[in-house]
Order: C-alpha cells, then sequence, then structure tokens
C-alpha cells in the first residue's frame, strides 16, 4: 500500500490517529486529529497534549513499543480549544519506511462502538442509582415511622396509667362509698382500654386484632380487677376483629363482666360464660351469669353500666338482647361490615 | 378457639410475707423470717409512683423508697436492702431500666418485677440478663400489681 494510500485511510477514520515515535514525537497525525488539536501538532508530542504527569503515558508508549498486538490505555487530552477530552487508547508498535513507530488510536470515551446501547445503559444506571436512593430515603422513613408509632403507642399506655393513678388516688381520697364506687368502675374501664391498647401494640396487623386473645385479655383484665369470686369461663372462636370495633367491644365486655360480678359474684359458685362466634351473619358476643337475673326495671342511666352497653351497641350498629335465662343472659351481634 | 377458665379468690389474709431468701453480691445466703415484704420502686413518673406506693401500702408491702434515676436506684437499693424492685424500663434523663435491673442484680443479688408500657419481646430478651421476676404491663390497676407481686412471692416461697 501507497503511502498516498496509508493517508487516506487513515483520514477517512473519525478518531484521531498518531503515529508517534517512542519518546511520544507526532510523525504523523490524521485529519481527526489535526481538526481537533490543530494541525501545528504535526511535528510537535504528544505529551504536549496530555494533562500532567506525562509519567502514566510515556509508561503506555513503552509498553505498545514492545509489542505488535494492540493494547488498551487511556489519556486525557488538551484539544485545541482548550477543552479536556477523556480518550481510551489503542496503541501498537508498527515500522515506517525501516523505523519503528508507535501507532495511536484516540477512541473518544462517549463516542463508543453502540451509542445507543451505552446511552440505554447510562440512562438504566441512572435510573438504579434513583431507585437506590428513593429506596434508602423510604427504608429511613419507615424506621422513623416505627419509631414514632412505639414512642405513641408508649406513650398512650403511660397516659393512661396516669390517668388510673389519678382516679385510684382520688378514690382513697374520697370518703363518699358511692364516689368510691364509680371510681373504681371508672378505672376498670381505663384498664380494659389499656388491655385493648397493648393488643393493638402487640398485634401484627395494622387495622386489626385476633378476636380469642382479645377476648381473653379483657377478660382477665377485669377479673383481676373485679375482687370477688368468680369463676369466668371464656370461648371464643378464631376471627380478625377490627381496631374500630375492638375499643367498643372491650368496654362492653368489661361492662357486662362487672355487672355479672355484681349479681353473681357474691354468691357461692358465682360463674359467668363469656363467648365470642363467628357466624356469616358477623359477630356474636354472649354473656350469662348464674345470678339472680335481670331487674324488672332496671336503670338506665347513659352513664351506668347498662347505658354505657347500649350506647356502645349504637355505635358499632350492633343489636343487644337482655333475657333472663337462669341468670342475665345478654347477647350482642354485630356485622362484619363494621369491620372496616 | 380457646377455652379457658378464671378462677379468682380473695385469700383470708392477702397481707405478704417475707418468702425470699436473698443471695448478696458476696455470695452468702440470708433467709430471712416472716414479716413485711419491702419493695423498692424505680419509676419517674411522679403520678404512677404515687399510685404504686399507696397500692404497695393497701396490700400490706413496704415500700422502701422511690427512685427515678439509675443513681437513685443503685443507692437506695444499697442502703435499704429491699426484698424486691418494681421496675420501669424508661427512667429520668434517658436511664434504662433494663441496665439498672442488670446492675441491681449484679451488686446485690436483687431481681426486679418489670412494670413497663415496653413489654415487648427484644425488650424481654435484653433484660433476661437481669433474671427478671416477671412483667406487669401498663396500664395496669392496683389490683393488678397486687395479684402479680402475691404470685412472685407465692413462687419465690416455694423455691
Amino acid at each position: 500500500m501507497g503511502q498516498d494510500l496509508a493517508d487516506a485511510v487513515l483520514d477517512a477514520l473519525d478518531e484521531p490517529v498518531f503515529l508517534v515515535d517512542l519518546n511520544g514525537g507526532i510523525a504523523f497525525s490524521n485529519r481527526a486529529a489535526e481538526s481537533l488539536f490543530g494541525s501545528a501538532r504535526r511535528g510537535g508530542t504528544l505529551l504536549d497534549l496530555v494533562e500532567q504527569p506525562h509519567e502514566a503515558l510515556i509508561q503506555y508508549l513503552r509498553r505498545c513499543s514492545g509489542t505488535a498486538q494492540t493494547l488498551p490505555g487511556a489519556a486525557t487530552l488538551r484539544d485545541v480549544s482548550g477543552e479536556l477530552i477523556r480518550f481510551r487508547l489503542r496503541g501498537a508498535r508498527t515500522r515506517m519506511e525501516g523505523t519503528p513507530y508507535i501507532f495511536v488510536r484516540c477512541l473518544h470515551s462517549q463516542r463508543d462502538q453502540f451509542p445507543a446501547l451505552a446511552a440505554k445503559i447510562r440512562e438504566l444506571n441512572a435510573e438504579i442509582h434513583q431507585r437506590r436512593r428513593i429506596q434508602a430515603t423510604l427504608e429511613e422513613s419507615l424506621r422513623n415511622n416505627e419509631v414514632l408509632l412505639r414512642e405513641l403507642h408508649h406513650r398512650v399506655k403511660n397516659n393512661l396509667q396516669m390517668l388510673i393513678g389519678l382516679m385510684a388516688a382520688a378514690q382513697r381520697e374520697t370518703s363518699s362509698d358511692e364516689a368510691r364506687s364509680i371510681l373504681e368502675e371508672v378505672v376498670q374501664r381505663i384498664t380494659a382500654i389499656g388491655s385493648f391498647q397493648r393488643l393493638m401494640h402487640e398485634s401484627q396487623e395494622i387495622r386489626t386484632i385476633s378476636s380469642a386473645p382479645f377476648v381473653q385479655a379483657i377478660c382477665d383484665a377485669t377479673a383481676t380487677t373485679i375482687g370477688d369470686r368468680l369463676r369466668i369461663e371464656v370461648r371464643a372462636d378464631d376471627g380478625e376483629l377490627s381496631h374500630e370495633v375492638g375499643m367498643p367491644l372491650a368496654l362492653i365486655l368489661n361492662e357486662l363482666l362487672t355487672n355479672a360480678a355484681k349479681h353473681a359474684g357474691g354468691s357461692i359458685g358465682g360463674s359467668v360464660r363469656v363467648g365470642l362466634f363467628s357466624g356469616d351473619q358477623g359477630w356474636e358476643l354472649v354473656v350469662h351469669d348464674n345470678g339472680p337475673g335481670l331487674p324488672p326495671d332496671p336503670r338506665n342511666r347513659r352513664s351506668s353500666g347498662l347505658g354505657l352497653v347500649k350506647g356502645l351497641c349504637r355505635q358499632l350498629g350492633a343489636s343487644l338482647k337482655a333475657e333472663n335465662a337462669d341468670g342475665a343472659r345478654f347477647v350482642i351481634r354485630f356485622g362484619r361490615q363494621e369491620q372496616t | 378457639m380457646i377455652h379457658a377458665e378464671i378462677l379468682i379468690t380473695t385469700p383470708a389474709d392477702p397481707r405478704p410475707v417475707r418468702a425470699l431468701a436473698q443471695t448478696d453480691d458476696k455470695g452468702s445466703s440470708d433467709t430471712v423470717g416472716p414479716g413485711k415484704l419491702s419493695v423498692m420502686v424505680v419509676e419517674d413518673e411522679w403520678i404512677v409512683s404515687m399510685e404504686i406506693e399507696a397500692a404497695l401500702e393497701e396490700g400490706g408491702y413496704d415500700c422502701v423508697g422511690v427512685a427515678s434515676t439509675a443513681r437513685e436506684a443503685l443507692a437506695l437499693a444499697g442502703s435499704a436492702r429491699p426484698d424486691l424492685v418494681l421496675m420501669d424500663i424508661r427512667l429520668k434523663g434517658n436511664d434504662d431500666g433494663v441496665e439498672v435491673a442488670k446492675e441491681l442484680r449484679n451488686r446485690f443479688g436483687l431481681r426486679c418485677l418489670f412494670i413497663s408500657a415496653h413489654a415487648d419481646g427484644a425488650t424481654k430478651e435484653r433484660a433476661a440478663g437481669a433474671d427478671p421476676l416477671g412483667w406487669l404491663p401498663k396500664p395496669f390497676s392496683a389490683p393488678q400489681l397486687l395479684q402479680m407481686l402475691a404470685a412472685v412471692n407465692s413462687e419465690l416461697g416455694q423455691k
């Protein structure tokens, strides 16, 4: 191949190409190289184009001079406008008219062999990076919310404890038996709310609690506070109760147990059966004691036990049936549609 | 489905008797005779501690005092040498009741009944080194506290 033909081929390439001696002296540069770095570079040295330090490029040229196989390298070169451009280098030893040279191709880092693919990869990398950042932010936010939720539960339980303390202190201070009795009932109600709050905190579900442990916990809490001799039998189907249902139901159950303790608890062998059953139509709560039964005209104040039960049943959209059946028997039915 | 029975009884004499055999930090045993069970309270909420003190008095226990920090608890335990401790988890000044309980166990051979809103599995696991007598989750009522103490006293008395 003649020299003119060789020059024409090299000039046809897109990327800058240099033919340099072992010291980096430029013996030839193609049209792309002259366009980018200036024609004055011919006769100059490749080292003039590279950013300091030169050692890396010198080492690279030395390695290239030892082989006819193309060796990869990289350098940041300054173009004619002074802008620094990062190039991937491909260099190999060659010989021209008996003189050894190094043939160096400068491949633009951004001018990839597969530009569309490279652009897509860059886009995907950016997206991955962005998603990782969002994920880290979300995880941090989740951790903060968990701490906040735990703190809120803790504060609620502590505040309920303080309420109980205040009520109990008032109970000790009063000389009125009626006031003492009323305050004791209030403490019982707060304790029932506290038991529900604890179950809600312990539950892994965000909207529901398990029915069987719920009934057991309320019975345990109320039983401890009642203090009379009373046997409580508990039967509960497994299922899920929504938090909206749980709180009023805890108070209803507490009131009915307290009522049972008042009327059936005084007698020997006093007992109450508590059942929470799940059916096609919804739930049924049954509280049945073996006391003397309901009085003909029970007190019906809104804040009295039965008044509270009625009001909370209305809140739940539940039906309430109170009857005498070898003792007082209360049946409360509520649908699943309330569990939202 | 669950099926359980709860039997509530009111004992003829609910007053507790000393039923603990204490081991101090030197490993010596000090078996104590009948008398009031002495209890130290570690709680930083004043209203709550007041209610606990009243409940203890009502239940026939000897409340040796209330501490609200780790430092106060260790000092009071050293001077009063109670039979057991009612311990909250989160104390004044960010002191940690679990760590205080472990220290009380190591120094004085004292065991704690934890009374806390922090009664989750992770906290219980962390407190295992203090060999706790039990856990009473907040909120609790005075009868619940006394029932728990009676159970603890009875269990310790059988050992």
